[in-house]
């Protein structure tokens, strides 16, 4: 990359000179990378090859049967992975959209990687619903397309619910990510030559940052804020509502939907931590992403795991109070039963480990940020795996209690969509601006 | 204006034959090939020429959900003495002298596997004529599948009629 | 053409042919036509049925075999026949399986060189076999329990070929019953017993319901007796826990070999009765005297519990008393049977709850004491050919490898078996037998009663029928014209003693009724000295070896149908376990699937235990078939010992069990129809109309026509699995082996969970199904309507439409729907041929569930739209009810007022599971007359 022509056109003015700096940085970060990196790609991308493509096909070869799952069981940790992706999707728009909307500085640092990071969780919790189907090759029906059988879906099911809620969150997220890439774009166009230059520039529809472009510009960004928004919201009530509609005891309750929409805002603050420091670190962008930003995410992330706390005991006492021997028992043998080490692990991880952050000090202290970001992580996956395992385990009738434990298949492809969301995530933070220039300049006085 | 003309042109005729193709894709499965018989029996003669009534050799049709195929005895009845020196004939009397049924084979069939129950006896005793599905047969000589033989082939006339459209009517 | 000669061409025909339905044709694109058509008019796809007996056990009910395209798929009890009434038990149901069975001998076999059996031809089988017998020494023929035309041949074979035909064999030889009753009655029968005409029955150690007697016929018998219409008392006494045990009213469980104790003092208690024979009384007067409270330190039951029996045998105006199976199985055994027999003509049973007249030959049937000395003249060397007709010894017997030794010791042993067994791979030739459905002969389940056996299919395999195996050695021996058949003999013997013309009726009908043998005369009263005084009963831990409901003997074991089927007490599919009581767990330290030691004097085996609820403290079960320690046997009474001492030890070792239970309690769940909930607060006394529906925000589903149901009647259900196995076959179920089971993944449409209170007081079986709720919560989750409600209230499964999300299996509060977990669908011949072509077979990745038979209705509606009219109460029922022994499910239209499933479901004990759901269940449970109160109690 040369800098000259640039740096000379902006000429001594303070401002600029300061633009000028923070689009250095965020560029540079772009830089060509070094060998680490795409080893770190490979690495990933055969993981994600291997681990999930070549599982996947094995199963359905051979058939579902290769996982745990049993007679009561019918859900295994597929759909734990589900839920727990939408989770982490959602931070993306929480943070770019609704803090848009309440005009919240801090935003500005992380919006873009959050968005990615939503853009591509949605991809990771899009594979599961249809790798945990017993015929995938029909997943297609689950779409509503006239067809020669003169058939239609069935509105009524949460899961056909699911299908709209997950595609229409993703169409929106990628939307909303680019529209917001678009000015960088052009940007970066200017810093790069040959093919990529033209990539980009392809890329950046023609922007030139003129008065009438960046008014419209605006105009379409807040519109989609005020479209994305509610999506916080609908999409993951949607998803509790796959639980919350059904008949088992430990699903069937109405408290399901605003508590799993405070667990995603949990688990997503906690991965964009997870991503984003050591992002800061290694791509030095220790000016882009100042402490008071990562402070407030913490405190975001204090807030809900407070909510979802409540929501634990919470749902103790109502089962208690219904006095119904169906909903307490599953909830007596989630704290006591053969799940036990699972549970008191999410109350652990969820509860108990970002209490700390009460502290200004620990807040601030990135290190203790990221290990408890680690440790929100596994929680909230152990909560879905408690919540979706331990429900149907122990349902009505005793006779057809069974327990699950995940087997090879399941853990190979779980690995494997890690495998796969990390190499996305690499692949963003080398090849697009991981930190929105424009807006950034724009907090420049 | 000759460049823009002659553009339009084939464009057009691109687009034409893009369509004719969808159409053909469309319509595919009714120009299945007939496969061809250990015996070139043909309905054109025996249904159509001598008007032989179907059940009188697919005797099971009104009786048994199976419409059945004649056995080779039926076959003998007459052609013990009727065209016995066509050479198809003599296959035939061979067949019956080695007492091997002939081998014929099948030409209708519902596709998915054995999810459907199809009852020949229903349809007939509701009137159902048997050339609305299986074709104009006393015109063929060698017989095809002319119907689609789906689901919407039957839920469509299933509606027209009346006919039950429960699911558990064939699908069980 | 005879008629072997067209099912042989129809089953050729349609090998593969024409069908959708069966897998045969998936394959092929071939149509291939009828040569010539079968002259009686047999459409294709149409079933045809043939009355024949089953042989499972020998017991021999009558059965009747539904044959679609030339090959039998179902077999069910023949309807009105004297014994089973229509009914068939769990091994009944699963005999079909052994006509499939891929481990079915092929072809004759003979031993080679290397001393293992290789494939041969009959006439080299033969030849060999006739060699062998001309030999010259002393040739023995053994064979398993034979009755009718068999036994008739096997005397001939016997007299013209100079073969010693031994004492037949089976384990259950009842030898101390019946030597009861040759001295009280003289009669060596077994008789057939009549729960319906007693009011009070007692039963000591008899499993009447699973293995004793005839189990069919009683429990068909009981069930008149039962529901709605009153119930008489059952009082059980057993040492362990049986099935039979839970299905009485009341179960005592004594301390093993103690039951002669209580007896001796029940009977004592009679003998103030007037008008005994004179013999009895003697006899009576010859019983050592038993005080109150002796027996009640010897049995271990409390005075109350003593007293009621006494009471009750006491006032009771036609009372039934029976002991047998493991009371008799040892060494006071002999003692009870006959003091049992005491008490049963000293209150005049015999001729009113005991049937001589219509009772089970066994005269030929051996005792141990016979077997010993086989295996002595075995061990002399003195016998030439040993012949081994279809029987086990060295499976069943305790000492079976001893046996088995003394075989190698006959200078030639010929083996007629169907399968492979322990005892067949110590032959020198094997002769593969027929099975029963592709055979001719009959039956003498009773005297006096015939069944027919026609054969339903050409042989699988190069095999004879029991009969032609031994015409054809007598052929080769030149002791019968070439050219006989079994067939022949067959008919010539019913035209002899059921009159000229029988064969045909015999045909059609499935039975005849010949001449019945005389019933027993009086009291032969040869004298007896009682010695169980003497005698020292088993202390300390104590080994029952217990009949089993599914193997009887061991001998059904061998069929996978059986294994798949769970035990009913223990809920164990295909593992050996051994049961061990509460207490005992307790006191070892040990729980289910920990591994102990059980050791006896010289042997040794390590099993896995279940705990069993009831069952008395260091008391160990284990089930014939699961294992067989080498635990010698009574002298006294001659039966196989069943109750020995042992010790146990725990090994620290742990073994998973398949077994198909999450819980043998109702953990408060009041699962159990007739029980409550916990939680449930206010009356709940059962009312057929389901009552919240009044406060449902939803308008009950319309059904125009039909809704079909079904209900079930607990209190004549005894448990016993048969409408699992029925709906095995009739459904095509896949077997999907101990892998799977360990795994939860059992595909069993209808399951009988069974429930016991804590304190092991009681058990409770209650057959569940899908129960095709109105307001089916499977139903709304299923995101492309592969299940949904149709108009005739069946809750439908669309195979093909299914994509596999499995919600509907979690969102089922039943759990009653199975998912494919597998591709089941493609099975080994021959077992592909018991394929029923009416029912789809499901493919990988697909939910299934109960249809309540849904090929059934059908068939029906298509007969009922041939007539014009509409489906009628008794046009059809399902395959679980057809089956029923206890004659305790009904199916049909709960729309038609008149309509049995219509009465029940508005019985005043009708009960809906899981009612306050509001899925308002189309499956209504009539609840057991002696289950009260709350589930709490079995929390």
């Amino acid at each position: 990359m040369e800098h000259k022509a640039v740096a000379t056109s902006a000429a001594a003015h303070p401002a600029a000179m300061k633009r000028l700096a923070i689009e250095r940085e965020v560029i540079s970060a772009m830089q060509k990378p070094g060998l680490l990196y795409w080893a770190l790609v490979g690495l990933f991308a055969t993981g994600f090859a291997v681990f999930l493509l070549g599982a996947w096909g094995i199963q359905i070869a051979k058939g579902i049967g290769l996982g745990g799952q049993l007679n009561p069981v019918g859900w295994g940790i597929y759909i734990v992975n589900f839920v727990f992706w939408v989770g982490i999707a959602h931070s993306g728009t929480l943070i770019s959209a609704v803090l848009f909307l309440f005009r919240s500085k801090f935003r500005a640092s992380f919006n873009r990687a959050a968005e990615a990071m939503t853009v591509i969780a949605v991809m990771c919790a899009g594979m599961y619903p249809l790798i945990h189907l017993g015929r995938v090759w029909y997943a297609f029906w689950l779409f509503p397309y006239p067809n020669q059988r003169l058939l239609w879906t069935n509105f009524k099911s949460p899961l056909e619910w699911d299908v709209f809620a997950i595609s229409t969150y993703l169409t929106i997220s990628v939307v909303f990510f680019y529209v917001g890439l678009i000015p960088d774009f052009a940007i970066v166009k200017r810093y790069t030559r040959g093919v990529s230059r033209h990539i980009y520039s392809v890329l950046s529809l023609g922007w030139v940052g003129s008065k009438r472009q960046w008014r419209n510009y605006n105009m379409l960004y807040a519109l989609l804020a005020g479209l994305a928004t509610p999506l916080v919201l609908s999409v993951h009530s949607v998803v509790s509502w796959d639980f919350a509609m059904g008949i088992v005891p430990g699903w069937h309750t109405t408290i399901f939907a605003p508590y799993f929409v405070a667990g995603a805002i949990f688990s997503g603050c906690a991965m964009v931590l997870t991503l984003c420091i050591p992002m800061r670190k290694i791509q030095r962008l220790e000016n882009v992403m100042p402490i008071e930003h990562f402070e407030k995410l913490a405190k975001t992330m204090l807030f809900t795991s407070m909510i979802v706390g409540y929501a634990y005991t919470i749902e103790f006492l109502l089962a208690y109070y219904s006095g119904n021997v169906y909903e307490f028992g599953i909830f007596k043998d989630r704290a006591t039963g053969y799940y036990k080490f699972q549970y008191w692990g999410m109350v652990f991880c969820n509860m108990i480990v970002p209490l700390p952050l009460f502290i200004k000090k620990l807040r601030r202290n990135l290190k203790w940020l990221f290990v408890t970001s680690i440790f929100v992580n596994i929680g909230m996956w152990l909560e879905r795996f408690v919540i979706i395992i331990t429900s149907l385990a122990h349902e009505y009738v005793p006779y057809a209690w069974g327990t699950y434990q995940p087997r090879g298949v399941e853990i190979s492809i779980m690995i494997g969509t890690f495998c796969f969301f990390f190499m996305m995530f690499l692949l963003f933070a080398k090849f697009l601006p991981v930190v929105a220039i424009t807006e950034k300049k724009e907090e420049v006085q | 204006m000759i460049k823009r003309i002659v553009d339009s042109a084939v464009f057009g005729y691109f687009a034409l034959m893009m369509v004719l193709i969808l159409l053909l894709g469309f319509r595919w499965h009714t120009h299945r090939k007939a496969p061809v018989q250990p015996i070139a029996f043909s309905h054109a003669t025996h249904a159509g020429k001598l008007n032989l009534q179907c059940l009188f050799c697919h005797d099971t049709a009104d009786k048994s959900y199976y419409a059945g195929v004649p056995s080779v005895q039926k076959c003998m009845s007459c052609h013990q003495a009727v065209k016995t020196e066509m050479p198809e004939i003599q296959k035939l009397t061979k067949y019956w002298n080695d007492k091997e049924p002939v081998p014929w084979e099948r030409v209708h069939r519902i596709r998915i596997r054995n999810h459907v129950y199809f009852s020949h006896k229903r349809h007939i005793a509701a009137g159902a004529d048997c050339e609305h599905c299986h074709g104009a047969l006393r015109a063929m000589t060698q017989v095809r599948q002319v119907k689609s033989m789906k689901m919407g082939f039957c839920v469509s006339c299933h509606e027209a009629n009346h006919a039950p459209t429960d699911c558990l009517i064939c699908h069980m | 053409m005879d008629r072997r000669e067209f099912l042989g061409l129809l089953g050729l025909a349609s090998g593969a042919s024409l069908l959708a339905g069966c897998d045969l044709t998936r394959k092929t694109e071939k149509l291939i036509p009828y040569l010539v058509p079968p002259e009686d008019g047999v459409l294709p796809g149409e079933a045809t049925f043939v009355a024949t007996s089953c042989t499972e056990c020998p017991a021999q009910c009558g059965m009747t075999a539904r044959i679609r395209d030339g090959r039998p798929v179902k077999v069910d009890g023949l309807p009105k026949h004297p014994i089973n009434d229509g009914a068939l038990c769990v091994r009944g149901q699963s005999s079909l399986s052994r006509l499939y069975s891929v481990d079915r001998i092929r072809q004759p076999m003979v031993k080679d060189a290397g001393g293992n059996l290789v494939p041969a031809t009959w006439a080299d089988a033969l030849k060999r076999s006739a060699d062998a017998l001309r030999a010259g020494r002393e040739n023995v023929l053994l064979s398993g329990r034979t009755t009718g035309s068999l036994s008739a041949l096997m005397s001939d074979f016997a007299t013209r070929t100079g073969v010693r035909r031994e004492p037949e064999f089976e384990l259950f030889s009842y030898a101390a019953v019946r030597a009861a009753n040759r001295a009280i009655f003289g009669a060596d029968v077994v008789p057939l017993l009549h729960p319906d005409r007693a009011d009070v029955v007692i039963t000591v150690g008899a499993d009447v319901v699973e293995t004793f007697g005839n189990p069919v016929q009683f429990s068909t018998l009981l069930s008149k007796r039962r529901g709605s219409h009153g119930r008489n008392t059952w009082f059980h006494v057993e040492p362990h826990a049986s099935m039979t045990g839970f299905q009485a009213d009341h179960r005592f469980v004594v301390r093993p070999g103690s039951e002669a104790y209580l007896l001796a003092y029940l009977l004592q208690g009679l003998s103030g009765k007037v008008g005994l024979p004179g013999g009895v009384a003697a006899q009576i007067a010859s019983v050592p005297a038993v005080s109150a409270q002796q027996a009640e330190e010897k049995t271990g039951l409390t005075t109350s519990q003593i007293d009621e029996l006494r009471h009750a045998l006491l006032v009771a105006e036609s009372p039934l008393l029976v002991a047998g199976s493991v009371s008799t199985a040892q060494e006071s055994g002999l003692d009870t049977a006959r003091l049992a027999a005491l008490i049963q003509s000293a209150c005049g049973m015999h001729g009113k709850t005991l049937d001589f007249a219509q009772a089970q030959d066994y005269s030929r049937v051996g005792t141990m004491a016979d077997v010993e000395r086989l295996m002595g003249q075995l061990d002399a060397g003195t016998v030439g050919a040993l012949i081994l007709f279809d029987t086990d010894p060295v499976a069943q017997l305790p000492m079976g490898d001893k046996f088995g030794a003394s075989i190698d010791k006959a200078a030639f042993a010929i083996g007629v078996s169907d399968m492979l067994t322990p005892t067949m791979e110590r032959c020198d030739v094997v002769l593969p037998l027929s099975h029963t459905l592709e055979s001719w002969g009959d039956a003498e389940p009773a005297s006096g009663v015939v069944n027919a056996i026609q054969p339903a299919i050409a042989p699988l395999f190069d095999t004879r029928s029991n009969g032609d195996v031994l015409l054809s050695l007598m052929i080769e021996l030149g002791a019968a014209a070439a050219g006989t058949t079994y067939q022949q003999y067959v008919y010539d013997r019913w035209t002899r003693d059921l009159g000229a013309g029988a064969g045909a009726a015999m045909l059609k009908q499935g039975w005849g009724t010949g001449p019945a043998k005389a019933a027993g005369g009086s009291a032969g009263a040869a004298g007896h000295t009682f010695t169980f005084a003497q005698s020292t009963a088993p202390s300390g831990q104590v080994l029952v070896i217990a009949p089993s409901v599914r193997w009887y003997d061991g001998r059904s074991a061998v069929l996978p149908l059986l294994q798949e089927v769970p035990d009913p007490l223990s809920a164990v599919t295909w593992d050996s376990w051994v049961s061990v009581g509460m207490e005992t767990c307790k006191a070892m330290g040990i729980e289910e699937s920990s591994v102990v030691e059980l050791r006896g004097e010289g042997w040794s085996v390590p099993l896995t235990v279940r705990p069993q609820p009831g069952l008395a403290k260091d008391v160990f079960v284990v089930q014939r078939g699961a294992a067989n320690p080498a635990v010698g046997w009574a002298r006294s009474g001659g039966e196989a010992n069943a109750v020995v001492a042992i010790t146990a030890a725990a090994t620290g070792r742990k073994e998973r069990l398949s077994e198909v239970s999450g819980s043998l309690y109702q953990e408060g769940r009041g699962i159990v129809p007739g029980t409550h909930p916990e939680h449930f607060n206010g009356d709940h006394s059962g009312h057929g109309e389901p009552k919240h529906e009044e406060v449902s925000f939803y308008p009950l589903p319309k059904y125009p026509n039909y809704r079909w149901a079904m209900a079930v009647d607990l209190d004549k259900c005894i448990g016993c699995n048969a409408c699992v196995a029925a709906c095995y076959v009739e459904n095509n179920i896949p077997m999907v082996g101990r892998e799977q089971h360990l795994r939860g993944r059992e595909m069993a449409w209808i399951r009988l969970e069974q429930y016991y209170e804590k304190d092991g007081s009681a058990g409770h079986f209650v057959p569940t199904m899908c129960q095709h709720c109105d307001f089916a919560p499977c139903e709304p989750v299923c995101p492309v309507y592969a299940t949904y409600h149709n108009d005739e209230g069946l809750n439908a499964q669309v195979y093909n439409r299914c994509v596999g999300t499995r919600y509907c299996g979690n969102n089922c509060p039943y759990k009653q729907r199975r998912f494919n977990y597998f591709s089941y669908e493609h099975r080994p011949y021959p077992m592909n041929l018991m394929t029923n072509p009416d029912v789809s077979m499901r493919g990988k990745g697909m939910m299934e569930k109960c249809t309540m038979c849904v090929q059934r209705i059908r068939k029906a509606r298509d007969v009922a739209k041939d007539e014009k009219r509409t489906i009628r109460e008794g046009d059809l029922t399902t395959a679980c009810a057809q089956a029923c022994p206890g004659k305790a499910i009904v199916f049909g239209n709960l729309l038609d007022e008149n309509s049995e499933v219509h009465k029940w479901a508005h019985d005043s004990r009708s009960n809906r599971i899981l009612e306050e759901l509001g899925t308002s269940p189309g499956v209504y449970y009539l609840s057991d007359n002696h289950v009260k109160g709350n589930g709490s109690h079995g929390a």
